[in-house]
């Protein structure tokens, strides 16, 4: 809660609320989830926007919706940016109707505060969708 | 100071870059073509009437919009369209990530490669004045559709040398220049890898930004036009902090 008493946005409540906290927190109570976590990572290069889950490509997943059939972008909201936070969530959840549900709110929360060369694992991507959650 | 990704990244595309390419030709090949276009519209002009004047800043308006949306919807957007995408990789993936708000000087004239439009823009935004030029020259007056003509050619070449002046060394012109100065300040915020996509899209005199609120700073249209190097209205909800120019100039140029 804000000074003034009103709520903290979502984007101030995730810089506030420290990723170590939550891994912390997420490996007490769930020791078993330490390992097999994927890495997704994105970079605006000279031969293209690269983004990969693992060291591979990141498959754009148009078979569920085609928001954009430009590829990937980011560090806004649009399109491009909903294809990639549609492609990163059908990846990490598995779940195709969770991730087409859940893009939207992860495109505006995290896709659009991207820079060129960002780094995600799949705790960081649980910490946000459970912020999204809360809110 | 520059980042080691901004210097490789500038290494990497140096290396690249023909061995021919001289960016003194490069400009001289641009504003020859835009010179002699002026001229041939001007000698078909005659007897000008005070009202026809206006057209030059109807246009001027029209062309900032345009720029803004050029800006905002191509150059920063991937578009699966032949010729579109081009720009949007020569822009974002390149001139973007060769320079940032931390550095944005040219080392050579060699630079204005990953700057400057090729000469056939140019001739493009010629040929696409056209059809308002005939149209508004058959229905008002033969004159304003030359004027039609200048106002589009000139504003090319403004937008092209404005550009190369938020791209040089630090110095007096630059510096105290009025509008030139606001627009360096302006494009060097557009230049912060947090604000590229969304802020900051005019590169000749910020009205569109002003009018679309795409703008960095929180002041009315006249505190945009002469707002200068001045951080003081930077607006509080930005997603990024924009260095200035003083900063992104401080040093000497890389030699790398």
């Amino acid at each position: 809660m804000r000074v003034d008493g009103g709520p903290i946005p979502l984007h101030e409540r995730l810089k506030q609320l420290t990723y170590v906290k939550y891994i912390t927190k997420n490996t007490v109570e769930n020791p078993e989830n330490g390992g097999g976590m994927k890495t997704y990572s994105g970079s605006r290069t000279i031969d293209g926007i690269k983004v990969y889950v693992d060291g591979q490509p990141l498959d754009e997943r148009f078979d569920i919706k085609r928001f954009s059939d430009s590829g990937f972008e980011w560090t806004y909201e649009g399109d491009a940016p909903r294809q990639l936070a549609l492609a990163l969530l059908a990846d990490h959840l598995g779940d195709d109707a969770k991730a087409l549900e859940l893009s939207e709110a992860f495109m505006k929360t995290k896709i659009s505060d991207l820079d060129n060369d960002w780094g995600l694992n799949g705790d960081e991507i649980d910490f946000i969708l459970s912020e999204l959650a809360s809110d | 100071m520059m980042t080691e990704r901004q210097a490789g990244f500038r290494k990497e595309y140096r290396s690249r870059i023909a061995g021919w390419y001289n960016g003194f030709v490069h400009v001289l090949v641009i504003y020859t073509i835009g010179l002699t276009a002026l001229y041939v519209y001007t000698q078909h002009m005659g007897n000008i009437s005070w009202w026809e004047w206006l057209t030059i800043p109807a246009v001027i308006l029209l062309c900032n919009l345009f720029e803004w949306f050029l800006h905002m919807h191509v150059m920063h957007r991937p578009i699966n369209v032949t010729g579109l995408r081009a720009i949007y990789v020569r822009h974002t993936l390149n001139h973007h990530q060769f320079f940032t708000d931390q550095e944005m000087r040219f080392r050579d004239e060699k630079d204005w490669r990953v700057t400057v439009f090729p000469p056939y823009a140019l001739v493009i935004f010629i040929l696409m004045s056209i059809p308002a030029g005939l149209v508004m020259g058959y229905l008002i007056t033969p004159n304003v559709g030359w004027f039609i003509m200048c106002s589009t050619t000139g504003m090319y070449m403004t937008y092209e040398f404005m550009h190369l002046c938020c791209h040089v060394d630090e110095n007096a012109f630059v510096r105290y220049c009025p509008f030139v100065n606001t627009i360096r300040r302006h494009h060097t915020a557009h230049h912060n890898d947090r604000l590229m996509m969304e802020v900051n899209m005019n590169l000749t005199f910020p009205i569109a930004d002003w009018l679309f609120g795409t703008s960095d700073l929180n002041c009315g249209f006249f505190g945009h036009l002469i707002n200068g190097y001045s951080p003081k209205y930077l607006k509080s909800n930005l997603k990024g902090v924009p260095g200035g120019p003083l900063e992104a100039a401080s040093g000497p140029i890389p030699a790398e």
